[in-house]
């Protein structure tokens, strides 16, 4: 038991961050809102493997050997998030944009699960 | 309607941390609703706040993703550092079905106090990929000397 909690405390083990997500649906996409401050384009890396949507993210906050820190709540370490993709999502139209922090992902939908309105004649 | 599982791909370690931070907020927000009325606990969030020394200056760093630039406000007076703001909702998903939302909107506001004195005139602030960075060096009296001491 002591062991573990020496573990847990062990600040190099507290790499992962799992960013805050939105997700909307429009009829003809899924629309995906992350925060991830201080992440930059270069350093942020998004995969579709198999079934599933991989975001990762580095960011590294320049602090330099000796500052001190006198307030540390901002975590660090990597962004990462999993989602599993749907049947219906074209895995060819997905865009991405990252402003200000906030990435947005677009998952467009494929033609034939569309919402289609059918006239009543 | 289950487009979205979160899978987990990460070591058992850091997911005791998600979970503690998780649980963390839970408690906050479900303690929060008793300090204050609905309305302000809808409407403001604090940003989390680092804040690092230097011989020469502190650095003050805050996460404020998704707010724009002119959205943000820094004051500072007698040594008591303010920044607030306000993180709007994006504008394309207002009438949109939503499948779920993590994120915090709405007005912000972080104060903090400075351990010493600052050139108030000479503060410097930046803001990039949601990370806001406040430069505040300190005034002459404020840097620590460090004294020789002779041996007589």
């Amino acid at each position: 038991m002591k062991r573990s909690r020496a573990i847990i405390r062990n600040e190099s083990l507290r790499k992962y961050i799992m960013p805050p997500v939105d997700m909307y649906e429009t009829p003809d996409s899924y629309i995906l809102f992350l925060d991830m401050p201080g992440v930059t384009k270069e350093n942020l890396n998004i995969k579709v493997v198999g079934d599933s949507l991989v975001v990762r993210g580095k960011f590294d906050l320049p602090v330099s050997k000796g500052d001190e820190m006198l307030l540390n709540e901002i975590a660090k370490g990597e962004y990462v998030r999993e989602f599993v993709l749907s049947g219906d999502i074209d895995r060819d139209k997905i865009d991405a944009k990252l402003t200000n922090g906030v990435l947005v992902l677009k998952l467009g939908k494929s033609e034939k699960s569309k919402e289609i309105e059918i006239k009543i004649e | 309607m289950a487009l979205i599982k979160w899978s987990p791909v990460r070591d058992l370690a850091a997911e005791i941390f998600d979970l503690q931070r998780e649980i963390n907020r839970m408690f906050d927000r479900f303690f929060r609703g008793f300090e204050e009325d609905e309305e302000v606990r809808l409407a403001t969030w604090n940003p989390r706040v680092d804040l690092s020394e230097t011989d020469d200056e502190y650095i003050v760093r805050a996460e404020v993703p998704g707010v724009s630039k002119d959205d943000i406000k820094v004051t500072i007076k007698d040594n008591v550092l303010t920044i607030s703001g306000e993180k709007k909702q994006e504008k394309e998903t207002k009438n949109e079905n939503f499948h779920r939302i993590e994120r915090v909107y709405g007005s912000f506001s972080r104060t903090l106090v400075l351990p010493g004195a600052v050139k108030v005139d000479k503060v410097e602030a930046k803001f990039k990929d949601g990370v806001l960075t406040i430069k505040l060096p300190k005034v002459e009296e404020a840097k620590a000397k460090e004294i020789e001491v002779k041996v007589g």
